[in-house]
């Protein structure tokens, strides 16, 4: 580690004060392993590799997440007040969210079929033509 | 003898790219001088708010008396126009980003990189003069045999940061939450991944009201943006917003509503925002990495290995440490003046005169 403020080493006195909070910071920041991760595109070979792996990863990314999650909140009387109000109104209208959420992730599911539907096809019909550009030019030779 | 007119070819053009800003520093200065100056660039690489302010390549119909200043950072057919310009020559430098940077995402621009590493030799060859616009990009050049290049610093215009904010912008984060900026293009020597994981562990752990504000161009690599966005909603970040190109008066806004200005950028040939930051008074955080070091001075914060986890606390540290950040902005202040106080006229003179144009 390097660290340099306004000009001067700082390494020894902030770096390891830096270091020393950053211990706090526990658990995994991404839900999905790391041959799963977005990242996993800086892996990409090339372009067609990267549309591959594109497609993978949207094939698990489609649906949107409803899961409870921690509502933050403000200190105070009224900081508290208002993440109470924001739960509870969570809570009230999560069937409207789950309805909408359904339909949607209905439509993102069908949207990526589609697109994959229409790939097969693509390259189906690209391989025919490579084959059929092989048959010619063996012909050719002849 | 100095020539009446000095024009410039760029590979590109848009208002708000530093390379098109410095063209359009030097294009005054020029003008200022009492000659005549135009910039060109290809017609299909020129944006479309900067059509009057820049030509297209095939209105540039060069004289023997003229001298062409060809900002290199990149393939274009601005690189004929150069070679066939009868008159005096001069290159400037921008530096080329290492192609290896764009292979998973664009073969066509990591292509082009790679062709203009190889044609940069042949270029400067054909040059009657070659600056860089850092001391690191001249390194870079001395290396490939050419000692002699002249180090003319990446221009910076105040004035152009000097614009209302858009209210707009302003209006869309008026809800006070910590706010850290990344300017510039989003393309893959960014980085910009690291800052997102380093903006997460800030956003999870040390400050919830907080949002990650990107705001550049996603032409470069738009793969490398889809990446970006998958990331984000990959960490459930609701609070990352990828604004794109900005106005003028948009990166004014940018800029007032910033706490921090960081950047994880590995590749930078100068890095102009980070002036551009420090001239709005925002503490800026950059990794050490080319030509930063000399954009930043002894002035804000500079890092080299630092953990997301450590990068997130030194967030932290400039938003709740208030004698911290006033040192860090106390050093940015300095480092301000004193390029304010830069006669950048005088300076490309100068240069002008050394190669006895």
């Amino acid at each position: 580690m390097r660290l340099i403020v306004a000009g001067k080493d700082q390494t020894a006195e902030i770096g390891a004060e830096l270091t020393r909070r950053a211990a706090r910071h526990q658990g995994a920041l991404s839900p999905w392993s790391a041959a799963d991760s977005a990242l996993a595109l800086k892996d990409s070979r090339n372009m067609e590799d990267y549309l591959e792996r594109y497609g993978k990863l949207m094939r698990f990314r489609y649906a949107l997440c409803t899961d409870p999650f921690p509502i933050p909140g403000k200190p105070g009387f009224a900081g508290t007040l208002i993440k109470k109000l924001k739960t509870f109104l969570w809570k009230l209208l999560r069937y409207q969210h789950d309805r909408m959420s359904h339909q949607q992730n209905a439509i993102n599911e069908l949207v990526i079929s589609a697109q994959d539907f229409q790939n097969s096809a693509i390259q189906q019909r690209l391989n025919t033509l490579e084959q059929r550009i092989q048959e010619l030019e063996r012909e050719k030779q002849r | 003898m100095i020539s009446t007119a000095i024009h410039q070819l760029v590979a590109g053009f848009a208002l708000g790219d530093a390379i098109s800003h410095e063209a359009l520093a030097i294009r005054d200065i020029c003008r200022d001088a009492g000659l005549t100056s135009e910039i060109y660039a290809p017609k299909d690489r020129i944006a479309s708010d900067a059509t009057t302010t820049c030509h297209p390549l095939s209105d540039y119909q060069p004289q023997t008396s003229d001298t062409v200043i060809f900002h290199y950072s990149i393939t274009s057919p601005a690189t004929t126009a150069f070679q066939s310009s009868p008159g005096r020559k001069i290159v400037i430098y921008h530096n080329i980003t290492p192609p290896e940077f764009f292979i998973p995402f664009d073969a066509g621009v990591a292509r082009q990189l790679t062709e203009a590493r190889q044609e940069l030799k042949s270029i400067l060859t054909q040059a009657d003069a070659v600056w860089a616009d850092s001391a690191f990009n001249a390194a870079e050049l001395k290396g490939l045999g050419f000692s002699n290049a002249q180090v003319f610093p990446l221009l910076f215009r105040p004035d152009e940061h000097n614009r209302p904010p858009d209210p707009a912008i302003l209006a869309k984060f008026a809800v006070p939450m910590k706010n850290i900026l990344f300017v510039g293009r989003i393309a893959p020597n960014k980085c910009i991944e690291e800052l997102i994981t380093a903006f997460a562990w800030f956003h999870k752990n040390i400050e919830p009201q907080s949002r990650l504000l990107i705001v550049g161009s996603d032409r470069s690599a738009p793969t490398y943006y889809a990446m970006l966005k998958m990331y984000a909603a990959e960490l459930e970040l609701d609070t990352v917003f990828f604004e794109r190109f900005a106005s003028p008066a948009g990166l004014s806004a940018y800029y007032q509503v910033a706490d921090i200005f960081a950047t994880t950028s590995r590749h930078e040939g100068y890095c102009l925002p980070l002036v551009e930051a420090m001239y709005k008074g925002v503490p800026v955080v950059s990794r050490q990495t080319g030509g930063t070091p000399e954009a930043m001075g002894e002035a804000g914060v500079l890092f080299e290995d630092l953990r997301a986890e450590e990068l997130a606390e030194l967030f932290g540290l400039l938003c709740y440490d208030a004698p911290f950040k006033q040192t860090v902005i106390a050093s940015q202040q300095k480092r301000v003046e004193t390029l304010l106080n830069r006669n950048v006229g005088t300076e490309f003179l100068a240069l002008l005169a050394r190669g006895q144009y």
